[in-house]
């Protein structure tokens, strides 16, 4: 749909985002290692976060830095005193029974109030609202037998349990899906120039959306898990809400599960209404405050954000606006366009190879730079073989595709598969000679029209798979032409 | 609270504990054990605390923190302790939807 479609139909999106703070070597109330990813069920698990009696849970110092950083980055108002709540809920995720989070009622302050992002779009910019964000922590992670509807058990593993989450929750101030996706690519970007997360880890970032039509009842979509998917289930939730209201239906407000492998959000569970978490101060925990020095100097030692590196990147490598966004969206897309700028100092050329094909391969493999198998070195060295003419760009680009696939170096690829650039005059002749022999047609056009020569040139590069140096080339053509 | 506690409050509270109420015999029970303790603990709103600020936690002291420090985790044989049923490192438990 395009935008102005879906301003017609009145879309109101809110986001409640989860980011696990990974750069964390702890969990949130106790000393249990937080890294948990590729361990056995039920390693990382104490007294504290199987929630057993009699043991006390203690507030991790840095996770809190960590929530004031996130906080100031996104301009909120950090709080000078702030309480953990307990959510209760009956659900083997939390062994103790009960979530400790934060609560924006009853008295409850959370660790940061308000703040906004600026979103830069083509023909406008969005200005979004940031409602709050708390500190809480995970719950475990529940399996089952195929499907949870097929299961007649639940597998539990409570290693998660316990890991720390900020959640950032949003005004419902997103008109269209798009804006919701680079929302959260640009807050991945921020978390992780703050260096408090590793979000390409899977489950580390996830999101629910609400999201109401014409202003109507709102449904809230659970189970999100990227920001791709993010604009893929607002995209079929929006469909299905329009297609209700086109047949004179009702929207139900109501929970509703995002399926990512059959694209589309379905009913699961009527979960229990907020009044009934029987939110109240957990009372193993001491209140926190936060001193404004203890703000200026967190402050003080901020890393360099996005909005500062794009203007740096405008700046010092003289980029486009356009070119230093896109790298800088993605962190670990500028960390390498910097790392190969320091030792090949053509920036803009660097910004077209990555922004082009670096980009497009990473997209088709579906992976991040970090997960390819392209280094920095390498890809300097490709740029510089173009440079030096030992292979054309064109063929560049076939080995840049099979550098990200094998991680084999671009003059290895080149010889294994035999692109390097011809500069030899009696090979190049040889293509010369049997595209004469073949299209004498052609030959005799290029004898009476200089323009028909291209032609020529053109076979003879096809038949050298591209390999041929196309100015040799021409050149050995019209000689030959002449002597005719 | 102020008015006592009905039927269907209790057949709530027992949902949102998970806990099976089979029979009128039983609600009344829990219905007459809830409201007597609530009746107690409504002397509390007897006390003026019109001048009071909101109290949320008893303690004075604030920010007690850890550093970010790896504590070892409890031994496999002592997480299986307490689980009633297990399939290899898994705690097992009925689905809840």
């Amino acid at each position: 749909m395009s935008r102005q479609e879906l301003e017609q139909l009145g879309i109101k999106i809110g986001l409640e985002i989860h980011i696990q703070l990974t750069k964390l070597k702890t969990k949130l109330f106790c000393g249990c290692n937080a890294d948990y990813r590729d361990m056995p069920p039920n390693t990382y698990v104490c007294p504290v976060c199987l929630g057993l009696p009699g043991s006390l849970p203690s507030v991790n110092k840095k996770a809190v830095e960590f929530a004031i950083m996130l906080g100031l980055a996104l301009n909120s108002k950090i709080s000078n005193k702030t309480l953990f709540y307990r959510k209760n809920y009956f659900y083997p995720d939390m062994p103790k029974n009960f979530q400790i989070s934060q609560y924006n009622k009853a008295g409850g302050v959370p660790i940061a109030l308000g703040g906004q992002m600026i979103l830069k779009f083509k023909e406008y910019d969005k200005r979004i609202n940031i409602t709050r964000l708390q500190l809480e922590e995970d719950p475990g992670r529940i399996s089952y037998d195929g499907t949870i509807l097929s299961s007649p058990i639940a597998y539990i593993d409570y290693n998660r349990a316990g890991i720390t989450l900020i959640e950032v929750v949003t005004e419902p101030d997103f008109e269209t899906p798009e804006e919701a996706r680079i929302f959260l690519q640009k807050l991945r970007s921020i978390v992780e120039h703050l260096g408090i997360a590793d979000l390409s880890l899977e489950g580390s970032m996830r999101c629910d959306a609400n999201i109401s039509l014409y202003g109507k009842n709102r449904v809230e979509i659970k189970n999100i898990s990227s920001y791709k998917d993010v604009q893929a289930a607002l995209n079929a939730e929006i469909i299905r809400q329009k297609n209700i209201y086109k047949h004179g239906g009702e929207i139900k407000q109501e929970t509703r599960h995002w399926d990512s492998d059959k694209k589309r959000t379905f009913t699961l569970r009527t979960k229990e209404e907020e009044q009934d978490y029987r939110y109240f101060p957990e009372p193993d925990l001491l209140p926190i405050e936060i001193s404004s020095e203890m703000i200026t100097s967190i402050e003080e030692n901020m890393p360099e954000l996005p909005d500062d590196r794009i203007n740096r990147f405008i700046k010092e490598y003289k980029l486009p606006r356009y070119d230093a966004e896109v790298l800088v969206i993605t962190k670990s897309l500028a960390d390498f366009y910097e790392d190969v700028v320091k030792k090949y100092q053509k920036p803009k050329e660097v910004s077209n190879w990555i922004m082009s094909d670096l980009m497009r391969h990473l997209n088709t493999l579906n992976i991040e730079i970090n997960d390819s198998k392209i280094c920095a070195d390498d890809f300097i060295e490709l740029l510089n073989l173009i440079d030096k003419g030992t292979i054309s760009g064109k063929l560049a680009k076939r080995i840049l595709q099979l550098m990200m696939e094998s991680g084999k170096k671009p003059m290895e690829i080149a010889k294994e598969k035999g692109l390097l650039r011809i500069n030899d005059l009696k090979k190049i002749q040889e293509f010369i000679n049997k595209v004469f022999n073949t299209q004498p047609k052609a030959v005799s056009d290029a004898k009476k029209d200089p323009k028909a020569i291209h032609f020529l040139v053109g076979q003879v590069m096809k038949l050298s798979n591209g390999r041929c140096d196309p100015q040799i080339t021409n050149k050995l053509i019209k000689e030959a032409l002449n002597k005719i | 609270m102020t008015e006592d506690l009905t039927d269907d409050d209790i057949k709530h509270v027992a949902w949102l504990a998970r806990i099976k109420l089979e029979s009128q015999e039983e609600i009344n029970e829990y219905k007459t054990t809830f409201n007597d303790i609530l009746r107690y603990f409504k002397k509390i709103n007897e006390i003026d605390t019109e001048k009071v600020r909101p109290t949320f936690h008893i303690s004075r002291s604030v920010n007690r923190f850890r550093e970010d420090e790896i504590k070892e985790s409890l031994k496999e044989d002592e997480i299986m302790q307490n689980v009633p049923k297990r399939k290899d490192k898994f705690i097992v438990s009925p689905r809840i939807i």
